[in-house]
């Protein structure tokens, strides 16, 4: 079986603009339902450790939040990208790939390439 | 800037009191709506589906939390808190709270006050341009005491030092009166030689300084004014160059206005630089001294280059000179410890030595004050570590505590060193060169607020640790003595034997310097300064150019003064009392052999009238006193004093069949012999040979200038209340005279001890808080151990030992502290003498008795303190004491 991932805070956040990018204006919930679908049960975080990410991120100037109706025509807090949050999306997409790549070329790595 | 604009946010959230709660709320059900919801459609029972819902969001308070730290400043919300329970503590206990912030307060406001005196004496540069080039010249005879330079001297050596980019001289012995309008107003003046002011290189605010050549004869009738008398006398009119003022009755042309700031002497206010006036009288004589020396070496010249080459020139100038300059040296000091004064630097390094002694009794005092507290609050601390607390974080909230009472400490602290700044500055006037610049200023006030927190927040530190690291359990399952650990104990002893010993060489030094002082007073000066009064008056010599002073006003003035209803002597002298400087000179005694050239002995010379040595009560022991018989044509008459006779007289000779040579043949006649009075407070009377003021003629006041003599009346009513008499007398006896305020002789006798006084006082204060302190920490240690040992106390009563025991025990314990802190304190005596040498001589043959006295004292004070906590120690009920816990 496989293990469940705990999240860092910073991934946690990186995902929540890539979901509302992808998806637009997002309620709470939304945002968590979606990113267990994608994350494919893997992660293992509790629901409610989202808001304080939402707060930061709101208070960061990323995200915007209004109250709005949702699906059951119920009060529902919806977020938003604002323009700024899709820079940082761009810029932590490019530090991320470029993580990545770095890492990969390591794995990819064989004693007999090495001079 | 995501970060800044976050902070802001935050910080607005703070300083409102902003909460989110409510939209939290709301949004965390629904989340939870919608889970529940989504989970019902996934077919489970609407419990099962709310149950599942809330375990998927996870712990509800946890995220409000977390929720809540991102949305304000958690750190500042829990300091807050802190301070907030800091001060409710405080104020539950406020007996500790009292203790403590005067402890601190005390320490603080002496090192306050203390600093604000290095500051002003020490760290604040002199007002001069470059002045480690500038140095202080003094020059010394043969036989080796301070002689200033002759007038060809001082030229010569100017002629021949080649280090020097200038050599100065001046004398600041006159003041002068200046004339503006109607208003006379006496005030100090500085005459110094035309490259006066090249030494410190400070450029005037209006018009020019001395030009080359100015102090001679003819073109000295010039002025450069200080900024002061520029405001007060002026009214800092800029049109005053080139003005011509009187002085002493003569007209000085105003050529310069030096700025604020500048002063030299410092010592000296409302200055008026005024070119070298030569008498014609000293133009060539080499063996007349009154001349200061100062200079300004070279760039890259050093102090020991600049003495040698003033060496060499003074030993040049001794071979062409060898009766009067042979032998003579000279000392180079750089001008800030000139102006400091001397030996004050290694006095001000031990009183802020007392001074950090007195921080650290008292830091000792409130750690040991915050210990014993610590162990009443160990079960406290115990339980909040039980039910969760992290250890940093009470820590922190002892140390919260601990920097409240720090900062309350300082606030009283410097109110305290407000009123002992106020206290010292009437003393330190005097005492030190730069006194009056002394305050606090705002650099002090923070240096005091950090040493102030510093200080409670180090003396807390131990026991906030300790407090911190108590094992709950432990300390919740054996009640409130679990405190006393071996370590703790001693930690406690420490803090009583550092207090005990730092304070008995406090109480050593001040008492061997009361001591000291006391010694100084009781010594005989030799006249009695009671009801005792000096009036100075200056005669302008462009006022008198004709007039005989002595006639026409001295002696109408005496009388006059004489018929003042309660005034029971008045007489004149040319000096000022008790200035330990003055006129010195070398007569030839008729029928003794010349002094070999190597051996100098002078004596100090002096005019009087018949009155003075009566108005004193200065004994005539043999011979008689001036009288009308001597008169500008009589035989010319000296009277000496015993200090004279028996440096000059082989024993046996009578004095009074002695005469002086004169160059014009005729013989001074010694008439009689008084007894000794000093010509300096500090100092055994020197010899001094006494003329009458009577036999001054018309043409001896001409060639002395303008000069000052003293009226010294002796009054039966107190000194200061005829004072209005002696205005009008002068008033109308020479309404050019400007009328300075005399001084009583007392008072002028206080401030030449004033600063042995200063520092006894200083010391004194010290050793006082000190003491207090002690008796304050021993009491408040030992009622601590008392309270903790509560119940040891009580089983040990209950199985049978006796009050008697107990007190014994207790007494035998702080006897054992006293004698260590008392042993730790005489070695620190012995092991600092020579540190403290400058200020207060330590001889243990002399002063051994007063040491073990205030041993004893010190050991009496200790027990004295433990006298309370013992009494509570032995009246415990040992059924109490073991039902209490």
């Amino acid at each position: 079986m496989k293990q469940k991932k705990d999240v860092q805070q910073g991934t946690l956040a990186l995902m929540v603009l890539k979901t509302l990018d992808v998806l637009g204006p997002l309620h709470g919930y939304g945002i968590a339902r979606r990113i267990e679908q994608i994350s494919g049960a893997l992660l293992s975080v509790n629901q409610g450790t989202l808001y304080p990410v939402l707060l930061r991120l709101e208070q960061e100037g990323a995200i915007a939040s209004d109250w709005g109706p949702s699906e059951n025509n119920r009060r529902a807090r919806f977020y938003r990208l604002t323009r700024a949050g899709h820079k940082l999306l761009e810029a932590e997409k490019h530090d991320w790939e470029q993580t990545a790549a770095i890492i990969a070329r390591f794995f990819e790595v064989k004693a007999e390439d090495l001079p | 800037m995501r970060v800044l604009r976050r902070f802001l946010e935050r910080l607005v959230n703070f300083v409102m009191g902003r909460r989110g709660d409510q939209r939290l709320r709301e949004e965390m059900e629904e989340h939870l709506t919608m889970q529940t919801e989504e989970n019902l459609r996934a077919g489970m029972s609407p419990a099962e589906a709310r149950r599942q819902a809330v375990l998927k969001f996870g712990t509800a308070e946890a995220v409000r939390e977390d929720y809540h730290d991102e949305q304000g400043l958690p750190f500042f919300e829990n300091l807050l808190q802190d301070i907030r329970f800091a001060i409710r503590m405080l104020h539950k206990s406020p007996a500790f709270t009292l203790v403590a912030v005067l402890t601190l307060a005390l320490g603080i406001g002496a090192t306050a006050a203390m600093f604000s005196v290095m500051d002003a004496v020490l760290l604040r540069p002199l007002p001069y341009a470059d002045a480690r080039r500038i140095v202080d010249i003094q020059t010394w005879s043969s036989s080796g005491y301070w002689q200033t330079s002759s007038w060809p001297g001082y030229l010569e050596m100017r002629k021949l030092a080649l280090t020097f980019e200038a050599l100065a001289g001046y004398e600041d012995f006159w003041g002068m009166t200046l004339k503006v309008g109607d208003q006379s107003r006496y005030l100090n003046v500085v005459q110094g030689t035309d490259n006066f002011f090249n030494v410190f290189g400070v450029r005037p605010l209006l018009g020019r300084t001395f030009s080359p050549g100015e102090s001679q004869e003819g073109k000295n009738r010039v002025v450069v004014l200080s900024y002061e008398v520029w405001r007060q006398s002026f009214g800092g009119n800029r049109q005053i160059i080139g003005q011509t003022v009187k002085l002493d009755g003569d007209p000085y042309v105003v050529i310069g206005v030096m700025p604020a700031g500048f002063r030299f002497p410092v010592t000296k206010p409302n200055l008026l630089y005024i070119p070298v006036h030569v008498r014609p009288s000293f133009a060539d004589e080499w063996r007349t001294h009154w001349l200061m020396t100062i200079g300004r070496m070279k760039t890259g010249v050093s102090i020991q280059q600049a003495s040698a080459d003033l060496s060499h020139v003074l030993s040049e100038i001794g071979q062409e000179k060898p009766d009067s300059d042979k032998g003579r040296t000279a000392t180079v000091a750089p001008i800030t410890t000139a102006v400091h004064g001397k030996g004050e630097l290694p006095e001000i390094a031990v009183m802020l030595g007392a001074v950090f002694a007195v921080l650290l009794i008292a830091c000792a005092n409130v750690a040991g004050l915050l210990l014993a507290r610590g162990v009443t609050r160990e079960r406290e601390m115990a339980l909040r570590v039980a039910i969760g607390a992290a250890r940093s974080r009470l820590i922190r909230q002892l140390l919260v505590e601990n920097s409240v009472l720090g900062i309350l400490g300082s606030a009283v602290g410097l109110l305290l060193a407000v009123g002992l700044l106020a206290a010292m500055r009437a003393f330190l006037i005097h005492a030190f060169m730069r006194g009056a610049e002394i305050h606090l200023n705002v650099a002090i006030v923070a240096v005091t607020l950090v040493i102030g927190v510093l200080s409670s927040v180090g003396a807390g530190l131990i026991p906030a640790v300790r407090a911190a690291h108590s094992e709950p359990n432990a300390a919740l399952k054996s009640g409130s003595s679990a405190g006393t650990s071996r370590q703790q104990h001693h930690l406690r002893a420490g803090f009583v034997i550092t207090q005990v010993s730092l304070s008995l060489l406090l109480l050593i030094l001040s008492g061997i310097l009361l001591l000291t002082l006391h010694r100084m007073l009781q010594a005989d000066i030799g006249f009695n300064p009671s009801h005792l009064l000096a009036l100075e008056v200056n005669f302008p010599a462009g006022d008198f150019k004709s007039r005989d002073y002595v006639q026409d006003v001295m002696m109408p003035m005496e009388a006059r003064v004489r018929a003042i209803p309660g005034v029971t002597a008045a007489g004149w002298k040319d000096q000022g009392p008790l200035l330990g400087y003055g006129a010195g000179t070398a007569l030839q005694i008729v029928g003794q052999p010349p002094d070999p050239p190597n051996r100098e002995r002078t004596s100090e010379s002096r005019g009087v009238t018949s009155g003075y040595f009566a108005t004193l009560g200065i004994p005539i022991l043999r011979g008689r006193d001036f009288d009308a018989r001597d008169t500008a044509n009589s035989q010319p008459v000296a009277i000496v004093n015993e200090a004279w006779v028996k440096e000059f007289l082989t024993k046996g000779l009578d004095p009074l069949a002695q005469a002086f040579q004169q160059k014009n043949g005729k013989n001074i006649a010694i008439v009689g012999v008084t007894g000794n009075a000093r010509q300096n407070a500090l100092e055994p009377a020197r010899p001094e040979i006494d003329f009458p003021f009577s036999r001054f003629t018309l043409k001896d006041q001409q060639d002395a200038g303008s000069v000052s003599f003293f009226l010294y009346v002796h009054t039966a009513v107190p000194p200061l209340s005829i004072v209005p008499q002696l205005r009008a007398a002068l008033h109308d006896i020479a309404p050019v005279l400007a009328f300075q305020m005399p001084v009583a002789m007392e008072d002028l006798l206080s401030e030449n001890l004033v600063n042995n006084r200063m520092e006894s006082w200083v010391f004194g204060i010290f050793a006082g808080i000190a003491v207090l302190l002690v008796a304050v920490g021993i009491y408040g240690l030992l009622m601590q151990e008392v309270t903790s040992h509560t119940r040891d106390i009580g089983v040990r009563m209950a199985l049978g030992a006796t009050r008697e025991g107990i007190a014994r025990l207790m007494f035998s314990r702080i006897s054992i502290l006293l004698g260590a802190g008392l042993g730790i304190g005489l070695l620190l005596t012995i092991l600092l003498r020579r540190v403290v040498e400058s200020v207060v001589a330590i001889e243990f043959a002399r002063d051994g008795t007063v040491i073990a006295i205030l041993v004893i004292l010190l050991a009496i004070i200790g027990m004295l303190a433990a006298l309370v906590p013992v009494r509570r120690a032995t009246s415990i009920d040992p059924m109490q004491a073991l039902r209490s816990e």
